[in-house]
């Protein structure tokens, strides 16, 4: 009888881990999943209307990735207990610090009124006049916060992630139209032979720029400060680095499979649209054009219902973890009180700097015109090619630093996985950044 | 003209009996020599000498304006003070006034006070001080009471008449600095606080008032804490106050504040810091305590045998109830716990039963152990995880359970604080 009672002793012992891990994982999935935000949600669709299920083979790299780099952000906050910002003042003195967060500031604001547009656009398919869905959403996303504990603010975003799945139904639907042949099997074909047939209109040069976009909308640099932070704010301990880590795993299996699913839905019913590709420009125009494309039964409006859900719902969890990155980073630089753990009598400068940065960008994305708009899409990536670089580099330095880090320091092996994601990435913003400031130079083929 | 000469003059014999004043309004007041247009400068700051029971005026200065320096003028050559102009009497001699000379227990009200934070004993909460009641009579003038409502900040900004509300007033007897170093020390800390009073407040309290003080001030309050209630203190701080703290600690003060606490409280605390503080913490352990807490660090699955403590009172079942009491009087300052007597059998330390303390206070002195103990007693097993330690207190509702090997011999105690938190 003796191995029943030692079964039961392993079972509650296993039950516990499984516990704590449910108990750790939130900052990595929150922080991958709010990458798939307003931006790269459009960014997927034209990427499945363009090249159909030819790029799918592009997220077994960007799963690794996003791993590497956010599972640093894991082990530096768990082992110094500091934000990225104040981590940056601290290893390389004020004027790269004072860079960072004037930058990052900069590229979260102008992040936040993409994401306010994509709201407002998704809400508008709906029939909700514009400056409803802005005082809704940001009444929503400041009691979101307010509670004062992280806690709750935690487990609230995880349900909003999970809205993030709605995409995976709404692929099903649209390859249920019949309009790819082989079915499922050639979205498997697209992870490991891509087939691309370029057209006038969509060049080679074409193909690099989407190639580029999907990267640069998979790494971010509020992604490091915000997954840090979190850590930080969390209170999560080197000894829940191990969970951390599955944690990040999660959040960046779920954030790529996800934007699979998009570039499915997409690419079933545009690209392999039976009167050949139709193109699209935003996520809010694909859900818009889903009833036209998926005319049986009454799949077209269900899909874009869900389109339209999942588009709302990936800027709501965009603007909500970039404008707290951009709290949190200024609370450490400036010292103010910064945790979600706190009430709003306690720390009322970085709740301010939330509401600020919810209401100015939210108020630009209700006034600015198209031309306006169009231009800061621009400007964000320009910005971020900036900023990105010197994040990562300076988020390995920190990695190698063993006074700072200890037994946590990088592995030989982790350099070199991220180096050459830092490498890759730097050459990859450079090229989209240039390319994006003047479109002539790459010529359309 | 009234000449040099009537220096040691009484003050004006019409002035009222007493007068109260705010500081704030005594600022950049003219100061005019003996006559209303004949000014010589406005008031920048008074200057006084802290006393008990209450500090008072030894001086002023004034500002003669762009570019001149600021001068000192003692108070014997203040004569009135009026709401449109402070009158003194001209120089002894020369020119000039003497200059300032700096002495010990002096202090600046602008400079020192103005704007310090201080503690609030009743309302428990940091406050700052925003303006100065002063109280004026028969030439001598004291600090009476600090302001730290919204009128102050008002009337120091020339806003008082805007003020609806009723000034929030400090008597002076409850605002003294830590200590007279720290006001005219050259940081200028005035966090003002007695430090018998300071160790009268829950160190729940010190915590959340900690919290709200910046670097320097933090320090001081904290320096001013007894190794006991710094360690509580610091134990009941939000993990970014801890981290502060624990910063800017010295080598000895830390080993000392950390030889107050369990190795489950050091594990604790050690949890919130950064790694290198976390290395520095732990050399300044004794080897066999690190080691225990750096276990207790890098498992979320705690056993008894790691987070019990020895401050635990046992004693042989043969002994009578006055004997106890006699015994536990002698150990009972070293012993945390000394809510139950655990009752062993010797050479082996085997637990048989254990005795409340009110029933051995209530017993018969004659009566043995043997005869009070709770037998068998509830213990806890040395190899249980804290998980289940929880569940265990939370069934008993005991404040402290015994540990036990598997041979039942009394190993430690748990405390339900340590385990509950």
């Amino acid at each position: 009888m003796y191995w029943i009672s030692k079964l039961i002793h392993q079972l509650s012992r296993l039950k516990r881990r499984w516990m704590v891990l449910l108990a750790v994982l939130g900052p990595g999935i929150i922080t991958m999943v709010a990458d798939n935000d307003a931006g790269g949600i459009s960014t997927y669709a034209q990427t499945g209307a363009k090249t159909g299920f030819n790029m799918l083979w592009a997220f077994i790299i960007l799963v690794p990735m996003a791993y590497f780099v956010q599972e640093m952000t894991v082990r530096l906050g768990a082992v110094t207990k500091r934000g990225h910002a104040e981590a940056i003042f601290d290893g390389f003195g004020p004027v790269w610090g004072w860079f960072s967060v004037f930058d990052l500031a900069l590229i979260n604001w102008l992040t936040l009124v993409t994401e306010y547009i994509g709201m407002t656009q998704a809400a508008l398919l709906f029939h909700i006049p514009a400056w409803i869905t802005f005082l809704g959403v940001t009444a929503l996303l400041m009691a979101i916060v307010i509670t004062g504990r992280y806690w709750t603010f935690e487990k609230l975003t995880l349900v909003f992630c999970i809205f993030n799945l709605v995409y995976i139904p709404a692929a099903i639907w649209a390859m249920k139209t019949g309009n790819v042949g082989a079915g499922w099997n050639a979205v498997g074909r697209g992870f490991y032979a891509p087939h691309f047939s370029f057209t006038a209109t969509f060049g080679p040069a074409a193909l690099i720029t989407l190639v580029m976009a999907n990267i640069g909308t998979t790494i971010t640099p509020w992604q490091i400060f915000f997954q840090q932070s979190a850590v930080v704010d969390k209170g999560m301990d080197i000894k829940d680095i191990k969970f951390g880590k599955i944690d990040t795993m999660a959040g960046a299996l779920m954030t790529c499979i996800v934007a699979a699913f998009i570039i499915i839905a997409t690419a079933a019913v545009f690209y392999y649209n039976p009167s050949g590709p139709i193109s699209v420009e935003s996520a809010a125009e694909t859900a818009a054009k889903m009833p036209e494309v998926m005319p049986n039964q009454n799949w077209g409006v269900w899909a874009k219902g869900l389109f339209a859900i999942g588009l709302f719902d990936a800027g709501l969890l965009g603007a909500l973890c970039i404008s707290l990155s951009t709290s949190w980073a200024l609370g450490e630089v400036f010292g103010w009180a910064h945790s979600l753990n706190k009430s709003v009598r306690e720390a009322p400068w970085f709740y301010v700097a939330y509401l600020l940065m919810l209401l100015s960008s939210g108020v630009v994305s209700l006034v600015a015109s198209t031309r306006v708009q169009d231009s800061i899409t621009i400007f964000v990536q320009v910005v971020a090619v900036t900023l990105l670089p010197a994040a990562l580099v300076f988020l390995i330095l920190l990695l190698n630093d063993k006074p700072l880090m200890g037994e946590h320091v990088n592995t030989r092996a982790q350099n070199l996985a991220n180096w050459s994601i830092t490498i890759f990435v730097i050459a990859v913003s450079t090229v989209f950044g240039v390319s994006v400031l003047f479109p002539k130079l790459f010529g359309s083929a | 003209m009234t000449s040099a000469a009537g220096a040691s003059a009484p003050p004006t014999p019409t002035a009222p009996e007493y007068q109260l004043l705010y500081f704030a309004e005594l600022l950049a007041r003219r100061v005019c020599e003996t006559r209303a247009d004949f000014k010589i400068g406005k008031l920048t700051d008074l200057v006084f000498r802290l006393a008990e029971p209450f500090p008072e005026a030894v001086g002023i200065f004034i500002s003669h304006g762009w570019g001149n320096p600021s001068e000192f003028i003692a108070w014997d050559r203040v004569v009135r003070i009026e709401s449109g102009a402070i009158f003194v009497l001209p120089p002894e001699s020369g020119e000039r006034y003497p200059p300032f000379v700096d002495q010990p227990g002096w202090i600046l009200l602008n400079e020192h006070l103005i704007g310090r934070t201080i503690l609030d004993m009743d309302g428990r909460r940091i406050e700052v001080v925003n303006d100065v009641q002063l109280l004026q009579s028969r030439g001598r003038m004291i600090i009476a009471h600090v302001d730290v409502s919204f009128n102050g900040f008002l009337r120091k900004w020339g806003f008082g008449w805007l003020s609806r509300r009723r000034d929030r007033l400090i008597s002076w007897r409850y605002v003294q600095p830590l200590s007279l170093e720290d006001v005219t020390a050259t940081d200028k800390v005035s966090l003002s606080l007695t430090r018998t009073e300071i160790h009268e407040l829950p160190s729940e309290d010190l915590a959340d008032a900690l919290e709200e003080l910046s670097g320097r001030e933090q320090e001081a309050m904290f320096s001013a804490l007894d190794t006991e209630k710094a360690a509580e203190t610091l134990l009941d701080a939000e993990p970014r106050a801890q981290r502060q703290i624990v910063a800017d600690l010295q080598p000895e003060h830390a080993r000392a504040i950390l030889s107050e606490m369990s190795p489950a409280d050091q594990a604790d605390l050690l949890s919130a810091l950064p790694w290198d503080d976390r290395i520095e913490m732990l050399a300044l352990l004794p080897k066999e305590q690190a080691e225990r807490t750096r276990a207790l660090l890098s498992t979320d699955e705690a056993k008894a045998r790691a987070l019990m403590s020895n401050a635990y009172v046992a004693m042989p079942e043969n002994i009578t109830a006055a004997e106890a009491l006699s015994r536990l009087r002698a150990a009972g300052h070293d012993k945390e716990a000394v809510t139950y007597v655990y009752v062993v059998r010797e050479p082996e330390h085997v637990l048989l039963g254990v005795v409340d303390l009110r029933e051995l206070v209530l017993a018969n002195e004659t009566a043995t152990l043997a005869d009070l103990m709770a037998t068998p007693p509830v213990s806890a097993d040395a190899e249980l995880l804290k998980e289940d330690l929880v569940d265990l207190f939370a069934k008993y509702h005991f404040r402290l359970l015994p540990v036990t090997d598997s041979a039942d011999h009394l190993l430690g105690v748990l405390e339900y604080k340590e385990i509950m938190r």
